[in-house]
């Protein structure tokens, strides 16, 4: 009997023992190869680089693990909630420029101009914004905090606010008064501030002009990484939207900065159709341009969602053209906007089909039916095919980076900044910027120029690279009936709509999730 | 019943000899009601001469003399002792005790009339058996308050369970399965449908579900919805054999498609096509001459059969005993739709051992599972579903693979039409191959002079492991219509590994003091999940690699838990319990503590009641309890700042140098545990000797800092989405279970089962403010375009609540396209006009069992409905647009109903689509026979019917869809089960 108690009594002592390190194995860290603790992770500038380069990635892909897995954000499909995509949908979508016929969840109300505050596609762009804006700030705050202090962690760390200025000029540009969040801010749930825009904006200028410095200097950088000509671009869109944005105008500002970047960048592109191949990284006129590529950037977005997007489905030499293995069809362009465009116009890259198609299948001009993937004509301006006519490494996902910024832009931008009024520059220099772009596509020069020229030009020379909406509603033509085109307010010969619809609403899933938040008007 | 149990269980040959034989004893043993009492030992007191009673109860049996004393036992009676001259007619009285049955529950067994909880309790001999395959389907239809929607007719596919609705949102709502005292994790690995297949059903005794917070709580963190425990058969302690039983079953079966999709046939495709693009359309020429049934096509007639063999015994070891069974089951299983197919090996080891007069008892539980999973791909059915019917299968002019015919130009597929589906079917291969092995180890020990007080240990481990490849060939349709393949052909490798281990000891105090009983128990438990994963794909004609990153993560449970058990003159009972759990998951906010208190009232035991002959049972039962979960199905680190490697596809590049970005995740450093507190009440009554006996539960269930995956502030985190505690959801209903046995005679026996269930589930709350804007979160994704949904959770609406537009119809009844009711009245029909709109889970659910015996016959039928539940018909939706007919350079058939709405633009958010899937369905129905020889073995031959008859007025092929959205369901098939059973 003895020895039973005996070896109770050890069981027992035996368990308590065991007791104390197993509630010590509640204290875990991560075991799988591919997760890290950050402070683990972060063990060199080069570790770093690899976490600038996620906050360039998150502009050219949805997810961590290619195309099809585990996306960024959710509440959205993850080709849908692909930052350039979503970027589309908002600037082009809703103007002349294009017409989707798709049927997925909301989309239709972007081109009808009807959408509200629980929008999908509003709160994926939304999401996608301050998602950037997220891991911008998660860059800055760790490699402030980081032991490392070198020149170069300090120009990554400008090209991180860059980055992050991108965004809140996105942000700025769509939503208005908008969350504010910075690196200083910790990471948890507890939702930041409203910003007014008019604050927003000054804080922006003021925090470019304090990174420009450790930026490198235009062209200097690799490709892929951005210099001091995209933070001027930037810059030079604050000024050109000043007056939007704040009630004031910056016209001198813009006309200033301008100068600065098309000084730098001597001359355009010759051949307007380069600029939208698999090869456009050969171009200078680009600022900056979204990656894709074949192999290590893939996505259902940027190029990808633009080329296989314009392309009726199964039609193999069409495809061959465009230089891909699969199209989507969907996106078309308003007749109002086509019209815009004289026949000798280099840019005037739509057709209805085209040699590809047979009479039965021939897209129309007009959109009758705006659900139909054959009204309305497509356009083979950007194409996975290179410029002299190879093809892309592979035909599933293509090459063709996405500008962000071009040159061109900033030459219609000195002529407008001078047409309404600055003095910074002359109206020679204006006249000389325009006719830069405009003789570029294969057109004569002209002898003067007003407002209208401008908004058509830039219409012509930067349609489909999302600024559409911004400068329609600087010519006060979005909402209003000073311009209609087909389909504009769901109606085929378009009508205007309330002006609210000039700014996106805060998503109704911000505004529950952060009562801070003070909705736009109109919604 | 009872008599064809008590003789399949007969396996007692007590063989001995006397040399000075001098007195036969003829008699016969019946009980009080007069039955012959089968299989009872009778034995020559105090020696090892002995016998056992045949069918009709008589036994014979030598003994010294008239006066030598005769002792009758047999499991269920008082034992008998009688003087051999008087044995001529034995009368055994029911052991009340033994009656009172015993259940199995947490950390211990209670007697069932002591219990204050909500537990249900299911023999697995009162189930009637068809070709199941896994354990959850024993348990369909049988208890209330468990809702169990099988997944689909594919092989293995794993059911959903839950227990009184679902407590969590995003978190799991799958109940804790704890198989012979061994808590298991409830999730799946891949190439493994159903996680309890492993589980040979056969092999299983009984099951208990725990359902009210007082039976749950002693599981705390994991038990939140509900505890399935099953227990698995063992050898007996009451059989003294050396011989041991044997049990073997094989059955055959069948199993056919009922019901397809409706629909163009060949002949009316042509005649809508011709109506809606007219003779000269590109669409009109490109049908073909063919009549093609393409759903005839992929499905077939399903071979299948089971067979399971178990020996148990006892072995005599010393003093000691050694209770074994050991059992092999193979299971070789066709699905109906062509290329799927499953076979199982199942092996179980049983080992009870007593040691130390008694004193120590060893449990050793060990089971093990292979099995070869063929899964189809699955993408067929949705294809035949909408191929052109007027087209061939192989047509060599397309220039498709192996003849088949595709959509096309010149032999390059059309990447957006539909792809052939015999061709899908047959150009696609994945096996997996997936082995388990659940092994534990029980050690329990009364000690030495003190033997009020055991300790009991428990070592448990559960294995998985899984290997699986895929094969597409090169250049074949499906590849093509891949966009990461582009006709490249594609293999893949994946692996699985999955290793769960647990540790678990407690004291049990048990005394009773004249009317005073306590039973108290205090406990600790160790818990640590493993896994890891890995693919890896290759395209076959380049050699190139797809991503594949092998994954490992492991979390650990530490909790300390303690009940007691008071009962007072076998009248007042009262049940505390306490746990407290531990949690790797929540690094800053480990520990939550769940209590639970629970008062019986034995009002049967009342002075005013003991004597009644009416009612035999009558008992009163109040908890009251909370539970916790930690399942959040968001990785195991959701609280920790982690840093993830992008995988190819996701890189960048600076200049001519490929970056490997990394990913700062999202994390929620204050998640903690969600809370369901439950409030139960409930009456257990008895009449005529139990031949009635019925519960009735009422209970509330409140679950407060629900884990909720919800839109997180922008610019407050690293993603959107974010698991935090917000919200509140609850769960409320009524159960009843009654139990009549209106036939009980020599010959006759039949008794009905019958349960059913009101749950009704509403979310309170949702986000931290809960604006009026607030649509609440988007979920149940929808087909026919990308990322729709049509389901939301909203507050003051169900979970899962279908979010649509009102549609307006015509004075015919026929819906107007795009016209929808102006809900909000502002004169335009936006987004804002959308309402929520019935839900897919039921308000109503029954179960019905009967078992009809008449002498050696056995007739038997389950049955179970639904009532309330709604459907998204998905079908109609996505395959109803007439202006696809034609679209994309490809012919797209359309259902039958399509003309009806006649929509040329998709409606798939109308409430058109919705419909009442209520639906009463018979699952089986089984005839048998028994046969016996010589009076040891018996022979039951059964024939079944699975899946015999659905009553519904839902028009798709199938009204219990868990989801409640109707896409391209694997059927359910009906199955001919013929099968025998042999005992000897």
């Amino acid at each position: 009997m003895k020895k039973y108690k005996v070896l109770f009594i050890a069981a027992i002592v035996a368990l308590c023992a065991g007791l104390s390190s197993c509630v010590g194995d509640l204290n875990v860290t991560p075991i799988d190869p591919n997760i890290t603790l950050p402070e683990d992770v972060l063990s060199s500038e080069d570790a770093y680089a690899q976490v600038l380069a996620k906050c360039y990635a998150a502009l050219a892909t949805s997810s961590s693990e290619g195309p099809d897995a585990d996306p960024d954000i959710d509440g959205v499909d993850g080709g849908f909630g692909q930052y350039m995509r979503a970027l589309f949908y908002m600037n082009e979508l809703p103007t002349d420029e294009a017409v989707i016929c798709w049927n997925d969840k909301t989309v239709a109300n972007m081109h009808n101009m009807c959408w509200t505050s629980s929008d999908v596609f509003v709160t994926a762009m939304f999401s996608r914004i301050y998602y950037q804006i997220g891991l911008c700030n998660e860059f800055i705050r760790r490699a402030n905090a980081s032991g490392f202090q070198s020149a170069n962690m300090t120009q990554m760390i400008a090209e991180a606010r860059a980055l992050r200025a991108l965004s809140y000029y996105h942000a700025i540009d769509m939503y208005g008064n908008v969350p504010f969040a910075l690196d200083t801010d910790p990471v948890g749930s507890t939702g930041p501030d409203q910003i007014s825009r008019a604050d927003l904006f000054t804080w922006m200028v003021s925090e470019i002009n304090d990174f420009m410095g450790d930026l490198k200097p235009i062209g200097q950088n690799v490709y892929g990484r951005v210099d001091q000509g995209f933070a001027k671009m930037i810059l030079a869109k604050l000024y050109l939207n000043a007056e939007v944005y704040t009630g004031t105008a910056k016209w001198n500002e813009l006309a200033t900065v301008c100068k600065e970047i098309i000084n730098a960048y001597p001359s355009l592109e010759s051949n307007y159709t380069w600029l939208f191949l698999a090869d456009n990284y050969r171009c200078s006129e680009i600022i900056y341009a979204v990656q894709s590529d074949a192999t290590n950037t893939r996505s259902y977005g940027t190029t990808t969602f633009i080329i296989k997007g314009s392309i009726v489905s199964g039609n193999a030499d069409w495809q061959d053209f465009m230089g891909v293995d699969d199209g989507w069809g969907g996106l078309m362009i308003t007749p109002e906007f086509i019209n815009k465009f004289d026949d000798g116009d280099a840019r005037k890259l739509f057709f209805d089909g085209g040699d590809f198609v047979n009479d039965e299948t021939r897209h129309t001009f007009e959109i009758a039916d705006y659900k139909s993937f054959t009204n309305g004509y497509t356009t083979y301006k950007f194409k996975n095919r290179t410029r002299d006519g190879g093809y892309g490494a592979a035909k599933n996902f293509p090459d063709t980076d996405l500008p962000v910024f071009r040159t061109a832009d900033a030459y219609l931008m000195l002529a407008e900044a001078v047409l309404r009024g600055a003095t910074t520059a002359s109206s020679a220099e204006a006249l000389t910027a325009y006719n830069a772009v405009h003789t570029r596509a294969g057109l004569s020069a002209v002898a003067s120029i007003d407002l209208n020229d401008i908004i058509d030009e830039r219409g012509r020379e930067l349609y489909w690279e999302c600024f559409r909406r911004s400068d329609l509603i600087r010519f006060n033509m979005l909402t209003t009936d000073t311009y209609i085109w087909s389909w504009k307010g769901g109606q085929q010969e378009g009508r205007s709509v309330d002006s609210h619809f000039n700014l996106l609403p805060i998503p109704a899933s911000e505004t529950n999730a952060n009562s801070k938040l003070v909705q736009n008007a109109g919604y | 019943m009872k008599r064809l149990m008590t003789m399949l269980l007969s396996i007692m040959v007590l063989s001995a000899s006397s040399a000075f034989a001098q007195y036969v004893v003829k008699g016969v043993v019946v009980d009080a009601a007069g039955e012959s009492v089968i299989g009872a030992a009778v034995l020559q007191q105090g020696t090892a001469n002995g016998t056992q009673t045949g069918l009709d109860g008589e036994f014979t049996l030598t003994v010294p003399s008239a006066s030598t004393v005769l002792e009758i036992s047999f499991l269920g009676y008082q034992t008998v002792t009688v003087e051999a001259g008087k044995a001529a007619r034995i009368v055994m009285q029911d052991d009340t005790k033994f009656l009172d049955e015993v259940v199995v529950v947490g950390y211990g067994t209670v007697k069932k009339s002591d219990m204050t909880g909500s537990v249900s309790a299911v023999k697995a001999d009162q189930i009637n058996k068809g070709v199941i395959s896994s354990p959850s389907d024993l348990l369909k239809g049988k208890t209330a308050g468990v809702v169990i929607t099988s997944g689909d007719g594919q092989p293995g596919s794993a059911s959903t369970i839950r227990i009184r609705g679902g407590s969590s949102l995003n978190a799991s709502n799958d109940p804790l399965i704890v198989i012979d005292g061994l808590p298991i994790s409830n999730e799946s690995i891949g190439g493994v449908s159903d996680q309890l297949s492993s589980i040979n059903p056969s092999d299983i005794e009984s099951f208990t579900v725990l359902k009210d917070a007082s039976a749950t709580a002693i599981y705390g963190s994991r038990a939140s919805n509900g505890v399935i425990i099953i227990t698995t058969k063992k050898g007996s302690i009451y059989t003294d054999s050396k011989i041991p039983k044997v049990s073997f079953d094989f059955t055959s079966s069948l199993s056919q498609n009922t019901k397809y999709v409706n629909v163009m046939t060949a002949d009316e495709i042509r005649e809508a096509m011709l109506a809606y693009a007219g003779a000269e359309s590109a669409g009109y020429a490109a049908l073909g001459s063919a009549n093609t049934d393409w759903q005839k096509e992929i499905y077939q007639l399903a071979k299948s059969f089971d067979a399971n063999l178990s020996l148990s015994g006892n072995f005599k070891i010393g003093n000691g005993k050694l209770p074994y069974r050991i059992s092999g089951g193979y299971l070789n299983q066709e699905g109906v739709l062509k290329t799927s197919a499953m076979d199982r090996g199942t092996l179980s080891l049983n080992l009870n051992p007593t040691f130390l007069d008694n004193h120590l008892t060893v449990s050793l539980n060990g089971k093990g599972m292979m099995s070869n999973n063929h899964f189809a791909n699955t993408g067929a059915i949705g294809q035949a579903v909408e191929y052109d019917p007027t087209q061939e299968i192989y047509d060599t002019t397309s220039n498709g693979m192996d003849g088949y015919r595709i959509w096309g130009t010149n032999g390059i597929a059309n990447t957006q039409s539909t792809c052939n589906p015999v061709a899908s079917l047959a150009q696609y291969a994945e096996l997996a191959v997936a082995k388990r092995f659940i092994g534990n180890a029980q050690i329990d020990y009364k000690i030495h002079g003190f033997e009020d007080l055991r300790f009991n240990l428990n070592l448990g481990i559960d294995i998985s492991s899984s290997n699986g490849t895929k094969d597409t060939p090169i250049g074949c349709e499906q590849s093509y219509h891949s966009q990461t393949q582009s006709g490249s052909g594609y293999h893949e490798d994946y692996s699985n590994f999955k290793k769960d281990e647990t540790l678990e000891a407690y004291f049990n105090y048990n005394k009773t003091i004249s009317k005073h009983t306590i039973d108290a128990m205090a406990g600790y438990s160790w818990q640590h999940f493993y896994k890891e994963a890995d693919w890896l794909g290759v395209k076959k004609n380049t050699g190139e690699t797809l991503q594949g990153a092998p994954s490992k993560s492991e979390y650990f449970l530490v909790s300390f838990f303690g009940r007691i058990n008071y009962t007072y003159d076998n009248r007042y009972m009262i049940t505390a319990t306490l746990r407290n759990d531990g949690t790797s998951r929540f690094f800053n906010n480990k520990w939550g503590l769940f209590p639970s208190v629970a008062l019986g009232w034995n009002i049967k035991n009342e002075s005013f009641l003991v004597d009644s002959k009416a009612i035999s049972k009558l008992k009163l039962r109040l908890s009251y309890g909370q539970t916790g979960q930690q399942d959040l199905n968001s990785g195991d680190y959701p609280t920790l700042a982690a840093y993830k490697t992008n995988l190819v596809g996701s890189y960048y590049q600076f200049g001519d140098q490929v970056i490997i970005p990394i990913t700062p995740l999202g994390y929620n450093a204050d998640l903690k545990w969600e809370t369901t507190t439950t409030y139960n009440a409930g009456l257990d009554f008895g009449f005529l000797r139990d031949r009635i006996t019925a519960s009735v539960d009422v209970y509330y269930r409140k679950t407060t800092d629900l884990l909720n995956y919800t839109p997180v502030a922008a610019g407050s985190n690293l993603t959107n989405y974010l698991d935090a505690n917000i919200g509140d959801l609850e769960n409320k209903g009524i159960e009843v279970e009654l139990n009549v046995i209106p036939l009980e005679t020599k010959d006759w026996y039949w008794s009905i089962g019958f349960n059913g269930t009101y749950n009704e589930n509403k979310i309170l709350k949702l986000t931290t403010s809960d604006g009026p804007d607030y649509t609440g979160v988007a979920t149940g994704g929808i087909s026919g375009a990308v990322g729709n949904t049509i389901q939301r959770y909203m507050v003051g609406y169900p979970t899962n609540s279908f979010y649509v537009y009102e549609q307006i119809y015509r004075e015919d009844g026929t819906p107007i396209m795009g016209a929808y009711v102006d809900r909000n009245g502002d004169g335009a029909i936006t987004e804002n006009d959308m309402y929520c709109y019935k839900k897919a889970a039921p308000d109503f659910t029954f179960g019905l069992n009967t078992t009809l015996t008449w002498k050696n016959w056995t007739l038997a039928a389950s049955a179970h409905a639904n009532v309330g539940n709604y459907m998204y018909d998905n079908m109609s939706s996505r395959y109803g647009l007439m202006s696809d007919l034609w679209t994309n350079n490809f012919v797209a058939n359309r259902m039958q109903n399509a003309t009806i709405a006649n929509f040329t633009t998709a409606q798939y958010f109308s409430d058109y689509y919705i419909h009442n899937a209520s639906f009463f369905k018979l699952d089986n129905v089984t005839l048998g026979y028994t046969f016996n020889f010589a009076k040891k073995y018996a022979l039951n031959i059964f024939a079944t019917v699975q899946n015999a008859l659905v009553v519904t007025t839902y028009e798709g092929i199938d009204p219990e869809i868990f989801s409640g959205i109707d896409n391209n369901m694997y059927p359910r098939p009906r199955t001919y089960i013929l099968g025998l059973k042999f005992n000897f």
